[in-house]
């Protein structure tokens, strides 16, 4: 006890130079660790951008722009990039309007269960989303279990094509998506608070004028956030895609494999890379813009 | 009471999975225009009540009316109540005009009357160069003084306060009961105010309302809740005061003689109360030190402690074994522990406590 | 401050995207040198049994007859990702001998991580079938393989013939097809062109006019989590397959899955066996290499795992050679592939495939 005291006291006293010097000692774990998992590959991926894939496949060192001269003059590139953003908007979209709900009542709900409702909406994250993606895979086909029950209620008599098409990457992603979208409003739905409702209770609102001209419009941030973080996880997601989508969905993330696993054109396939990176630097200003707007600074 | 506007009849409240009501039988009449304090310490039920008032908890039984119309069961945006939360409860994505304005708004009031209502509202708390201000941007005093236009703007039946003042500093707290007590006046509003500050209290009510436990304790002006406390709670929670409690010897031309451990037999002027075990009440002030009069009750004892505070110096003087607090409002040095006084009290310095 | 905090763990969170496709290259780096013994590392396919089959039918009893020599097999998924690797490694190479797809050897060849066989070291070289052989003595195929139709037995009673069965509507909405990039798709275009009598490397308008028409009946163009499970489950009836592993799951499947190798023919996929240009013990691998290329290898491995061998001395039993292209009849129907020009290409098949194909 005495020598924590005495600790605290020395550590104050001591000023500003140590503290400086203790502070970028706790950064630099964290700064060597983005460095070294981020920034290292990432220069290795800008220099293979500027290498050359000549004939088949066969890689050339070189210091060129041909491939992104290549990936911006091809029309096809074009095509996906605008598929991606699409799907990105409309899964963006459609996890944020199923998550808002559920996330504005964990974030307000005073139960006790509220632990446990919580580790319920986010357990997902424990399986990978290969895992998720099988599972939708299953319940998503012909005679998987939502068409047993569509046709079972008389609701179809053929079974819809939920699966190997982009209906099912969307229903998939949405669901992937949730876990995030929820922890991402929940974290910035701080504004939003009882004493508000109440006050604006108070003053004539009703329960739909009282969320349309506060809850909603305070909880803005959150749903900001969650959009960003849904968005960016979609438009650079893989594996669902890949899975769910039946060789029918193209988005740069799938394509971004193609060539770096089968066509094995790594220049291009890194300069596609710079350039999701590069979407998402745009996104993140384009954010953080919004961000200030809904908060009202 | 005839002309009571404000009813709350047998208000309770028990919140789920709670043992014990947090409000229980609460009568309160408030007449028009009057400005009551709901006190006591913390946790006893006042925001529960206020809550119930406004609307935003609904009472396990129990009504209340205001003027003619039962309000028990109506939705808390059809009250018609003004409420003033501790936290302000400004919302932060609106200027201040904005805040202002939304019980307006709310209401479908032509903009033109608006303008002029919110212009007149931030006027009444001298604020109105404020009125495109972010909220972010105003200090405490300012916030508070915005949350009351806005609860007033909307000339609401009643005005509800939940210790508006608790979150300012002293001296601005000070200046904001006589601003508020000036508004109250000005527009003539029927206010419950809630508070556990009891000099807030006393400062700004027409009437208080103590609260013990879920219970009302007593209601009464604040001079009779001083000096004429209902029970023992009363007396103790209001001011400091000493308390005796001894056996009624005797009675003689109104004066009752109460025999305390320690002290002998003290002399109080008093209604008859027909009960042998009482408890005697002496405020710190009422109590003399070195008196120059001939006084009902005088004794003598020993300095145990003081405490000087500027204005007052408050001394508690130990006799036989008895403490006994008492204030000195001269000027002066403060008396040195351990120094032998007199002290006493005439007999009607002193309290009988009913209960 | 919450929010700061919040907003700030966000971005490592945007990155992660980026750090997992640019860190998906970073190779094994081991020494292979024991004591008094050599020991070289062999990469080839991890998947399908073929790692399996291979340790136990060649590698096995290559270490048998050749006690100096120990060979540390390091399975990777496909030739693509072999290639990725070894062009990481390629100033101070780990690996001495590949086993991989020969489009994708043809530009590790190019791109020197290859090194051309010594004839001399490699004597089975010279009994190689002519479909084997690879210019400059760079590594020569080692397993030939084909496209077959495979089936589910359940819902195809009787098995399909021909490649036009892929369009019969019974099949409607329950075909599979690796499309390009994939070999598979690929291989598909090759066959229909010479079943339209068109020149593949003229035009292949024909062939995507017909694809078109199959459009609508396939399921998907991209299986998952392959091909073979999808047949067996009964999810797909009738896909685009290669024989060794079809007939490998034929067998694993008790004949849930047919194999059928249709009347107008197939193509042929060769895997080559490559000597890494740089090894430190090219002439213990080119042992190996040349073990490998040898008929009883070559035997062991086809009787295993189905794949047709490349030396034109090795002898099969009947009932193995009836299940690869091995037979001079069948032989005969395999219609000629120029790998090296597909390979150039590809990409721009791929497009078209997406394009004219899948997107209708
Ligand atoms: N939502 C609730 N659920 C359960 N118990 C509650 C709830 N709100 C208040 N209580 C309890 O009811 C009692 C009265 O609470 P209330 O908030 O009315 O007290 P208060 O007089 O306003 O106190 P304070 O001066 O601390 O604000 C307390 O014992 C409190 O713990
Ligand atoms: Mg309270």
């Amino acid at each position: 006890m005495d020598g924590v005291t005495r600790m605290r006291t020395s550590s104050r006293s001591s000023g500003g130079r140590t503290s400086r010097a203790a502070r970028a000692a706790l950064l630099a774990p964290g700064l060597v660790a983005i460095g070294v998992s981020f920034l290292v590959p990432l220069a290795w991926l800008a220099r293979m951008s500027l290498n050359r894939t000549v004939g088949s496949a066969e890689l050339q060192s070189a210091v060129s722009p041909q491939s992104y001269v290549d990936v911006l003059t091809d029309e096809f590139v074009w095509k996906i990039a605008w598929q991606t953003l699409q799907l990105g908007v409309l899964v963006t979209v459609l996890a944020i309007a199923v998550s808002y709900p559920i996330a504005l009542f964990l974030a307000r709900t005073r139960s006790r269960l509220r632990g446990l409702l919580m580790a319920l909406a986010i357990a997902p994250l424990l399986t990978s989303s290969v895992v998720r993606t099988f599972g939708w895979l299953t319940l998503l086909s012909d005679d998987g279990v939502v068409n047993s029950v569509l046709s079972g209620l008389g609701v179809t008599s053929e079974p819809l094509t939920l699966t190997n098409n982009r209906t099912g990457v969307v229903i998939a992603l949405v669901e992937i998506m949730m876990p995030y979208a929820i922890i991402a409003m929940i974290a910035g739905f701080g504004r939003v608070s009882k004493d508000l409702e109440d006050a604006a209770g108070s003053l004539g609102a009703g329960r739909l004028r009282c969320f349309l001209r506060i809850t909603f419009p305070l909880s803005l941030p959150g749903v900001l956030t969650g959009a960003l973080m849904v968005f960016v996880l979609t438009i650079s997601a893989f594996v669902t895609p890949r899975l769910m989508g039946g060789g029918r969905v193209f988005v740069i993330a799938t394509e971004i494999f193609d060539q770096a696993t089968t066509t094995l054109d790594w220049p291009r396939a890194s300069a596609l890379s710079i350039l999701l990176l590069f979407l998402f630097g745009v996104f993140l200003v384009l954010y953080q813009r919004l961000f200030r707007l809904v908060e009202g600074r | 009471m005839e002309d009571a506007y404000l009813v709350l009849s047998k208000l309770t409240k028990t919140y789920p999975n709670q043992p014990r009501p947090a409000v229980r039988d609460v009568d309160i009449d408030v007449a028009r225009g009057e400005f009551i304090s709901l006190l006591g310490p913390s946790g006893c039920g006042k925001t529960t009540t206020l809550r119930m008032i406004a609307g935003l908890i609904v009472p396990t039984s129990g009504g209340i009316r205001v003027g003619r119309v039962d309000m028990t069961n109506r939705p808390v945006h059809k009250r018609d109540m003004g409420m003033v939360f501790q936290s302000y409860a400004l919302f932060p994505h609106m200027s201040v005009g904005e805040n202002v304005d939304f019980g307006l708004q709310m209401r479908r009031i032509p903009k033109s009357e608006r303008r002029r209502r919110v212009a007149e509202a931030l006027d009444m708390v001298h604020l109105t160069h404020l009125a495109n201000r972010r909220v972010s941007q105003l200090s405490g005093g300012q916030a508070q003084r915005i949350a009351l236009a806005r609860a007033l703007v909307i000339e609401p039946t009643v005005l509800l306060l939940d210790e508006p003042l608790s979150n300012l500093d002293a001296k601005l707290r000070e200046e904001l009961r006589v601003e508020i007590r000036r508004i109250q006046q000005e527009t003539g509003i029927t206010t419950v105010f809630v508070t556990h500050d009891q000099d807030e209290a006393l400062a700004m009510s027409d009437r208080l309302v103590v609260m013990s436990e879920g219970r009302v304790e007593q209601v009464g002006e604040p001079w009779a809740v001083y000096e004429t406390p209902r029970n023992r709670f009363v007396a103790d929670f209001i001011g400091r005061t000493n308390l005796f409690d001894g056996l009624a010897v005797g009675r003689d031309d109104g004066l009752l003689r109460v025999a305390v451990e320690g002290l002998g037999t003290l002399s109080v002027r008093t209604p008859e109360t027909g009960r042998t075990s009482v408890t005697v009440m002496v405020r710190p002030h009422r109590v003399q030190l070195e008196p120059v009069e001939q006084l009902a009750n005088e004794l003598k004892g020993r300095v145990v402690q003081s405490s000087y505070l500027g204005d007052v110096e408050s001394v508690v003087v130990e006799v036989d074994g008895v403490r006994i607090t008492a204030e000195r409002t001269h000027s002066g040095r403060p008396l040195a522990l351990g120094a032998e006084v007199r002290l006493g009290w005439g007999d009607t310095d002193a309290y009988v406590i009913p209960q | 401050m919450t929010r700061r905090i919040s907003r700030r763990a966000l971005l490592p969170l945007l990155l992660a995207p980026v750090v997992a496709l640019s860190a998906c290259s970073t190779g094994g780096d081991s020494d292979g040198v024991g004591d008094g013994e050599t020991t070289i590392r062999l990469m080839a396919y991890a998947t399908g049994g073929f790692k399996e089959k291979y340790l136990k039918s060649v590698v096995e009893q290559f270490e048998k007859t050749n006690p100096g020599i120990k060979v540390e097999y390091d399975g990777v998924v496909s030739s693509a990702e072999m290639l990725g690797r070894l062009r990481t490694q390629k100033s101070n190479p780990t690996i001495d001998v590949v086993i991989m797809d020969l489009s994708v050897a043809e530009s590790a060849n190019k791109e020197n991580i290859f090194a051309p066989l010594d004839p001399a070291a490699v004597p089975n070289m010279k009994d190689l079938s002519e479909h084997a052989k690879v210019r400059d003595n760079f590594g020569p195929g080692v397993t030939f393989d084909n496209l077959t139709l495979a089936y589910n037995t359940k819902a195809v009673t009787t098995a399909p013939t021909s490649w036009n069965d892929l369009w019969d509507p019974a099949h409607k909405g329950k075909v599979s097809i690796s499309a390009p990039p994939q070999l598979d798709g690929i291989g598909l275009t090759v066959i229909l062109g010479d079943m339209l009598g068109v020149d593949y490397q003229r035009s292949i308008d024909p062939v995507v006019g017909r694809l078109r028409e199959l459009a609508p009946s396939v399921q998907t163009w991209n299986p998952q989590p392959d091909t073979y499970t999808l047949v067996k489950s009964g999810q797909v009836s009738l896909a685009l397959a290669w024989n060794a592993r079809s007939q490998l799951q034929r067998d694993l499947s008790d004949g849930a899955l047919g194999v059928a190798l249709p009347k107008e023919g197939s193509i042929m996929q060769v895997n080559t066996i490559n000597l890494v240009k740089g090894s430190k013990r090219a002439s213990a691998a080119q042992t190996f290499i040349n073990y490998a290329l040898g008929p009883e290898a070559q035997a062991a491995f086809a009787a295993e795992m189905f794949y047709a061998p490349t030396n034109t001395l090795t002898k099969v039993s009947d009932a193995v050679a009836q299940r690869t292209v091995m037979t001079p009849e069948k032989l005969e129907t395999m219609i000629p592939v120029d790998w090296n020009w597909l390979a150039e290409h590809r990409a721009q098949w791929t497009d078209i495939w997406r394009e004219d194909v899948i997107s209708k």
